[in-house]
């Protein structure tokens, strides 16, 4: 298959676009999503290739969105619905959690809520209050969703492909401090990556880092960091949050027997805790030392020149490798 | 808010509560005799199928039920004036008008008993009318812009629908209800907005709710027009609703508020103490079932010897219909926790349902039990 060399957000757009000429009941709607391609560009070119029928830019109602793209997937479509940023995804969450996930449950089966709602999330784009939010554990703890967080643009292109393939609601959040930042070969044409299974960014021997989003990429960096240290860190990327890949995550700490999970949310609450919780039921013989959690502070979400002291960077996720492996 | 009796006596009828009508309006009305006794059937069967869920409920046999006498002309005559393609999204407390469209009553139990419902068709083309409906909501208001997304859906797919949906005088504060009255006039979408103001939310008078004179005024704010009919008037509800759905139908979404009132309590959970200085006598005065007798009898349509048999046949359906559906409940499993939490599974639904089957296994069903 030929290949192109995209970013992420390139990679969402040609997803859209090449799902909605694939499949006439696809259709994209959302706040400035049309004409304008989005305020991230996210949706660039879709309108001029679909027209105003499939491309709607709606009244600026999170709550309408999101019961709109409830009542076009019981129609019989498969809507894709924008909400500009995570944190106005709080106006739908009656919506969403009340009826999308558990639409098909209610109606047993008769109404499955075929959707994907698109959020760019987490922070690192120094925009105002509510641009920052990383929420993704409160939609994981809702039962009838599938949450997704890709962090490359090859897995952002095949997950939302498989999301707007899946019959059930698929939160699909989009790390949007590295939309632009790299780009890599992304085929043509149409494939699905898999929800539901994590991948290994690196493999290694001595201890397991476990993440997803923005936050790969400082995972990455200290990996490297540390090998040059002698250690050997393992990064698996869990691209989907639920189901969560627990298989994957159980195999890499048996092998590894430590564990750092690092996520931008709050540290309370947060998924860090539910591996943890994870590997203590699974794999509890093979562990070797404390699981280090390195996440962003209980804190309402610092702004601006804080935000670089709220999220996880890499000579903090560095420390936490050191602390369990030297144990 | 409209007082009462002035603005109640002024809305727009065609029977009065004396059972007097306007000729005229009802030759206009074009319905057979066969359907002119159809919305009694209806109404009568929803008052008896209550009588037997409140006895029900009260010997402990149903969790909950939501009260409806006096509401029946509210949502009978709307959902006669739907055509068999359209759709209903229509709130728990409107028996009459799922009867209306031909739900079987056992299924109209069911909800109550498993919280869930189930639909014959498999696909929305093998619908029967009573089908075309999404699954009850319970946080009221939502239904609303989900029914504009769902006829938009329909009419993207080229079909010549429309949709009624109901929210009550306390579900229309919500901001779901400027969302889904917005959506639909901003994308010129085929609904009907049907507000039943029975004029309480539970203990909440409906003053509380709005400052407002009517909710049918809100329909200006849309781009729409709106208009207010007697509730208690099963022909003024049908004549309002065959229009309404006309203009939705050419375009032109609608804001129809049907003003009625709650006799009953708002649910079985209900003590109803909250209502002083209101004459529920003068509504029962008003009642919709007792108005539309008196018009039945005297176009000889129906008599009191009808109106008795009707009535009783009506009881033994609801008897027999209770029956079934607490039978079929019964046969619910712990396995079924689990049905249809996702079309398509991930692995650990299997993984907890044998869990809990296990514990189940071993310790017996009756250590679950409370
Ligand atoms: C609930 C919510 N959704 C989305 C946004 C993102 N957003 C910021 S300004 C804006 C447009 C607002 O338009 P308008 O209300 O007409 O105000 P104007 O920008 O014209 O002053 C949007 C969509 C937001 N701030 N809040
Ligand atoms: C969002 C939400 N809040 C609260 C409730 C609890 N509740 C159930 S019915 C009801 C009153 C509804 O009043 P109204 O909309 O007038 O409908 P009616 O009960 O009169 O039919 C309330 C508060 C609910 N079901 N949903
Ligand atoms: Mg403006
Ligand atoms: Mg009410």
């Amino acid at each position: 298959m030929a290949a192109e060399k995209l970013t992420l957000v390139e990679a969402v757009a040609e997803a859209i676009h090449d799902e909605m000429a694939e499949d006439e009941s696809v259709v994209l709607l959302g706040e400035d999503v049309g004409r304008s391609g989005g305020v991230f560009r996210a949706t660039e070119g879709v309108y001029d290739a679909f027209g105003p029928e499939r491309v709607i830019d709606t009244p600026l109602s999170e709550t309408g969105i999101a019961g709109a793209a409830i009542g076009l997937a019981a129609s019989g479509m498969r809507p894709i619905a924008e909400i500009q940023f995570m944190g106005f995804t709080y106006a739908a969450l009656e919506q969403l959690f009340t009826r999308a996930a558990r639409m098909n449950a209610r109606s047993r089966g008769q109404f499955p809520c075929r959707m994907v709602l698109r959020a760019p999330f987490g922070g690192g784009v120094r925009a105002p209050d509510l641009h920052g939010e990383s929420m993704e554990a409160i939609f994981v703890h809702h039962p009838g969703f599938k949450v997704v967080a890709p962090s490359t643009p090859h897995d952002a292109k095949g997950l939302l492909t498989a999301a707007i393939r899946d019959p059930d609601p698929v939160m699909f959040f989009e790390p949007k401090k590295i939309y632009r930042s790299f780009r890599e070969d992304v085929p043509e044409g149409t494939y699905e990556t898999p929800i539901g299974e994590a991948a290994v960014r690196r493999e290694g021997s001595d201890v397991s880092v476990f993440t997803w989003g923005a936050s790969t990429r400082p995972t990455q960096e200290a990996a490297e960091a540390v090998a040059g240290e002698g250690i050997d860190p393992e990064v698996v990327d869990l691209r989907t949050l639920s189901p969560m890949d627990t298989g994957t995550i159980v195999e890499s700490f048996k092998k590894t027997g430590r564990a750092v999970v690092v996520h931008e949310a709050p540290r309370t609450g947060g998924l860090a805790g539910e591996i943890t919780a994870l590997l203590q039921e699974e794999a509890l013989y093979y562990q070797e030392a404390p699981i280090e959690r390195v996440t962003g502070w209980d804190a309402v979400y610092p702004l601006y020149e804080l935000e670089d002291f709220q999220l996880p960077n890499a000579a903090r996720i560095e420390e936490a490798i050191r602390s369990v492996v030297e144990v | 808010m409209a007082r009462f009796p002035e603005e109640y006596d002024d809305c727009e009828r065609i029977l009065a509560p004396d059972g007097s009508y306007d000729a005229e309006a009802v030759a206009a009305l074009d319905l057979t005799d066969e359907e002119l006794r159809g919305m009694y059937g209806s109404m009568i069967q929803a008052r008896a199928l209550e009588e037997r869920g409140l006895t029900l409920q009260r010997q402990g046999e149903f969790h909950f039920w939501m009260e409806c006498r006096g509401l029946e002309a509210s949502h009978v005559g709307p959902a006669a004036a739907l055509s068999d393609r359209d759709w209903m999204n229509t709130e728990w407390r409107q028996y009459g008008a799922q009867i209306q469209r031909g739900r079987p009553l056992e299924d109209i139990l069911l909800f109550w008993l498993r919280g869930y419902e189930e639909w014959a068709a498999d696909s929305i083309a093998e619908m029967e009318p009573y089908e075309r409906r999404m699954p009850h909501i319970v946080a009221v208001g939502t239904q609303l812009p989900q029914t504009a997304g769902l006829m938009w859906g329909r009419k993207l797919q080229g079909k010549d629908e429309v949709g009624l949906v109901s929210v009550g005088d306390g579900g229309a504060s919500k901001g779901d209800f400027h969302a889904g009255l917005n959506f639909a006039g901003a994308l010129e979408l085929p609904v009907v907005f049907l507000l039943l103001n029975n004029q309480w939310a539970i203990s909440t008078p409906v003053e509380r709710q709005t400052a407002a004179d009517t909710y049918a005024d809100r329909a200006a704010g849309y781009g729409f027009e709106g208009t207010l009919v007697d509730g208690n008037d099963v022909l003024a509800t049908y004549r309002a609703t065959k229009r309404a759905v006309e203009a939705a139908r050419a375009g032109e979404p609608h804001l129809l508020e049907v003003l009625t009132y709650r006799r009953g309590a708002h649910s079985s959970s209900d003590a109803d103490d909250y209502r002083e200085n209101v004459d529920i006598e003068a509504w029962r005065e008003r009642d919709p079932i007792d108005r539309y007798e008196t018009f039945l009898e005297d176009r000889g349509l129906l008599g009191p010897d009808d109106f008795e048999s009707i009535r009783e046949a009506a009881e033994e359906r609801a008897r027999e219909a209770a029956e079934s559906a607490l039978e079929i409940a019964e046969t619910q499993s712990p396995e079924e926790v689990f049905d249809e939490v996702f079309a398509n599974p991930p692995d650990y639904v299997d993984d907890q349902r044998e869990e809990l089957l296990d514990l189940v296994d071993r310790h017996g069903e009756a250590a679950f039990r409370w």
